[in-house]
């Protein structure tokens, strides 16, 4: 797309070429407004390498519409550049936006810990090692150390009962949220299905209160409490 | 030749620039247009974003639920006022359906129930319409029978709808 210099090998490039034998017949003319090289280069840059035949059409209009041309490209990049502005300016504003932050902070709050909430209430005797770890991952504070504290024991139990339980999130609202203490407060409604040696797989509801603290992998469960009903 | 080249070549340069300026200026726009129109999709949604309007529907309906599940049997009256003032649509059979047997107990065992909010999380706000998580706590004084005191929880799933100001319950679910 950028301008040959004028001395070029004829042979390697016939749109060139073409344009120079135009450039040659408009100067015959009268060397006005011929510009050949211009629907050459304006084609390039469309993208069309048509050659001679499209090049003699344009050259029947050419005194008039190119000028025309460059203006309406200029005009067309000017309404480019403003609309792209004013889509750059909304882009800007949404994420300096304090509401959209605190809209977007809720949606992460309830996303991550209706996944943490899951994670807490999985567990099977096979893989216990792992779902713990997963327990250990999804939790901090005060209720993160103790569990890590009860490792062992949440092992040996899961082991010996031979626990096989699942859960998903039926309700969860957000009930407080302190983005810059990075805290929050929710309310939970699990269905969960527990079963294990001596149980058959039932399924119980379970309704929580929850804190949750944000850490630097997102927000995790500091405290669970079960609501007694 | 090579004045008439020159300018023509210039203008080939321009022209080349503004084409190059045009595609990059679009691609900018549309790139810049889906980030903001994913940056503001949680917008819809102003719950807890707008604090003024999530405390007055917080208020309106922690005020509401409280004075539809308490009563004195002295008085079913005032309770059935109030759900008439703060209950619509589906809500109001709802929960003419539960009061209608409640009554009837309280008059038997001449209760008196208290019903605070312990919480409420609002899920979602928009102008019209919010759907609230509520905790509720209860108290129930049976009067007849020594002043012996029960108490309960509860967890509702509630939708109100704006109607002029007032947050009005139109659906309330136990879960």
């Amino acid at each position: 797309m950028t301008p040959r210099p004028s001395p070029r090998p004829r042979a390697s490039d016939d749109t060139g070429d073409t344009g120079d034998t135009h450039n040659g017949t408009g100067e015959q003319a009268g060397g006005e407004v011929t510009t050949p090289e211009d629907t050459a280069v304006a084609e390039d840059a469309a993208g069309a390498d048509e050659g001679v035949a499209a090049e003699q059409a344009a050259a029947g209009e050419r005194p008039a519409a190119d000028p025309r041309a460059l203006r309406m490209l200029a005009a067309v990049a000017v309404v480019a550049l403003l609309v792209a502005g004013w889509f750059g300016f909304s882009w800007w504003s949404a994420a300096h936006d304090d509401r959209l932050e605190l809209a977007r902070e809720r949606d992460t709050v309830v996303a991550d810990i209706s996944a943490a909430l899951v994670t807490l209430h999985t567990i099977d005797h096979r893989t216990a090692r792992s779902d713990v770890d997963e327990w250990l991952r999804v939790t901090t504070g005060k209720l993160g150390e103790d569990l890590s504290k009860d490792r062992q024991l949440q092992l040996d139990r899961a082991a010996g009962t031979r626990t096989v339980a699942s859960a998903s999130v039926r309700e969860l609202a957000v009930t407080e949220l302190d983005r810059r203490l990075g805290t929050a407060r929710l309310l939970a409604v699990l269905d969960v299905r527990l079963g294990t040696r001596d149980t058959q797989p039932a399924p119980s509801r379970s309704r929580l209160t929850v804190q949750a603290q944000r850490t630097g992998e997102g927000w995790k469960i500091s405290a669970v409490q079960a609501v007694s009903s | 030749m090579n004045g008439a080249g020159g300018a023509q070549r210039r203008r080939a340069t321009i022209m080349a620039v503004l084409a190059a300026v045009i595609v990059l200026a679009a691609g900018a726009a549309v790139w810049s247009g889906l980030q903001a129109r994913q940056l503001r999709a949680a917008g819809d949604n102003v719950a807890l974003a707008d604090p003024v309007a999530t405390r007055e529907v917080t208020r309106q309906v922690t005020g509401a639920l409280k004075s539809i599940f308490s009563y004195d049997y002295n008085n079913l009256a005032r309770t059935e006022r109030a759900a008439e003032r703060v209950l619509a649509g589906e809500a109001v059979e709802q929960y003419g359906r539960s009061f209608a047997a409640a009554k009837a107990q309280a008059r038997d065992g001449k209760l008196v129930r208290t019903t605070t909010v312990r919480s409420l999380g609002v899920r979602s706000l928009t102008a019209q319409r919010a759907h609230l998580l509520a905790l509720l706590d209860q108290q129930t004084l049976h009067t007849a029978g020594n002043d012996r005191q029960e108490s309960a929880t509860a967890v509702l799933v509630v939708t109100a709808e704006n109607t002029g100001g007032q947050w009005k319950i139109t659906s309330l679910t136990s879960v």
